[in-house]
């Protein structure tokens, strides 16, 4: 009887060590990364301002900028998201192209803003974690200058397990710059029947626009 | 004579909403931008238009609005948002908030002494500004189909009837004095100019920085819309992980 207890005994043990190595490996997995997010956004927000407050040279912005999107963003996958059926369709030259052209258009109207980042303050409100794949950090954007309202900013950060966070999005005002970028970009190559061309030659002219303006500035 | 125009006013805007909302059910209410345009060919031709307008009539007058010292824009801003006061009282009523419909009531009252040119409320219990399309929406009634109407721009069938029926039922429109009259014939204009000149920036980003600047304010339009209805935020969850799920 009471050895039959003492196997009893050592068969819960084991159930229960089981179980917490099992959670323990379970929460490793899936490590709570929100206040690594926040982090991230937060260097991201100062040292943007810091090239703002520092600097006036519109190549030097321009390098920023693209260098920028190298650290936390993942370019080509949003890229790829932004012209949705079509990133597939498309031939290999096609995809280097637009990834080229699409490139451009950010990078030089990132740059071509980077005297409204002068004025503007973040302020971190709340860190989030949203269904498996995503980390949504919450803020608000005051304009120093009193000229805009204060704006609530969202930005989406994709957290799968095992990978670096990335920047996927970012909201004003439950307004998604990658929907509203997706969104067009669709309705151009639609409107010109399908052809993906039509919309990389029309970001080609845009960033050609832009880099004349900087320039110019 | 007048009371009887008003009455058939009020019973065309009525047609006019029973009609339009029985297009509301129809469209779906997902985010998928071209699904929810079905006239977009139209809506194109519109908008063409409407860009004329804002060229050549609201563009400039909204330049001459920011010309003004801040304190004239500020007496124009509030101004356009005292005019709207008496719909957001009726309608939160029929929303069933009566404590916003009190708030609204008395800031319209009181800064009614100054015919809206100035806020003497200033930030004590303002009111949650709401419309008819709110209404709508408080019962559940669908936005409908993405509609570009001549100068009234962007908005859903559910929108824009929301906007004929405030424009119709403000209470401002029965008040018989040659004051409430002259107040009622300039509120849409300035309305019109304090909204274009308080976004200038932003709307001339779309307006002339856009590769296509019909999708860009229908996609616009249409998110904003839906940030303030209930669990629209999922669909794009649905679209994020969708997206992601395939890169796995």
């Amino acid at each position: 009887m009471h050895r039959h207890l003492h196997i009893c005994r050592d068969a819960i043990m084991r159930i229960l060590v089981g179980l917490a190595l099992g959670f323990m490996l379970t929460s490793a997995a899936y490590a709570d990364r929100t206040d690594e997010a926040a982090k991230m956004i937060e260097t991201l927000v100062a040292e943007i301002q810091d090239i703002a407050a520092t600097v006036t040279i519109g190549d030097y912005i321009y390098k920023q900028s693209d260098d920028i999107i190298d650290r936390y963003f993942k370019y080509e996958t949003l890229a790829s998201f932004t012209i949705g059926p079509y990133w597939r369709k498309a031939s290999d030259a096609q995809r280097q192209r637009y990834l080229k052209t699409f490139r451009a258009v950010v990078v030089e109207q990132a740059a071509n803003n980077f005297d409204y980042f002068r004025s503007l303050e973040y302020h971190f409100q709340s860190s989030e974690k949203k269904g498996e794949n995503w980390i949504i950090v919450n803020g608000i954007v005051h304009d120093k200058t009193g000229k805009y309202p204060d704006a609530a900013i969202s930005w989406r950060i994709n957290d799968m397990p095992g990978q670096d966070l990335y920047i996927f999005d970012l909201s004003f005002e439950n307004v998604s710059m990658i929907l509203t970028q997706k969104d067009e970009n669709m309705a151009v190559i639609r409107q010109n029947k399908g052809n993906l061309d039509a919309l990389i030659d029309l970001l080609a002219k845009r960033s050609e626009e832009l880099r004349q303006a900087r320039l110019r500035n | 004579m007048k009371a009887l125009s008003k009455i058939c006013g009020l019973r065309i805007s009525a047609l006019i909403v029973v009609v339009a909302l029985s297009g509301c059910t129809t469209a779906p209410n997902d985010r998928f931008t071209e699904n929810r345009d079905p006239y977009e060919n139209t809506n194109r031709k519109v908008f063409a238009f409407n860009t004329k307008v804002d060229d050549y009539v609201i563009e400039p007058a909204a330049k001459a609005y920011l010309q003004l010292p801040d304190r004239g824009q500020m007496m124009l801003t509030n101004f356009a948002g005292w005019t709207s006061l008496p719909s957001t009282a009726v309608n939160s009523t029929m929303q069933g908030d009566v404590e916003n419909a009190a708030i609204g009531t008395f800031e319209f009252l009181i800064n009614g002494l100054t015919l809206g040119f100035a806020d003497l409320t200033g930030d004590v219990d303002t009111p949650r500004r709401t419309n008819f399309d709110d209404t709508l929406s408080y019962y559940n009634i669908g936005q409908g189909s993405y509609v570009v109407l001549p100068l009234l721009g962007p908005g859903t069938v559910r929108s824009h009837s929301g906007f004929v029926v405030d424009s119709i039922t403000n209470p401002l429109n029965f008040a018989a004095t040659p004051a409430a009259a002259n107040i009622t014939a300039v509120n849409t204009p300035v309305r019109v100019v304090t909204f274009r000149g308080n976004n200038f920036e932003y709307i001339n980003e779309v307006k002339y920085q856009s590769l296509d600047a019909y999708a860009r304010t229908r996609s616009i339009y249409l998110q904003y819309d839906y940030a303030n209805e209930i669990d629209a935020s999922e669909n794009y969850e649905d679209e994020f992980d969708s997206f992601i799920e395939t890169l796995e």
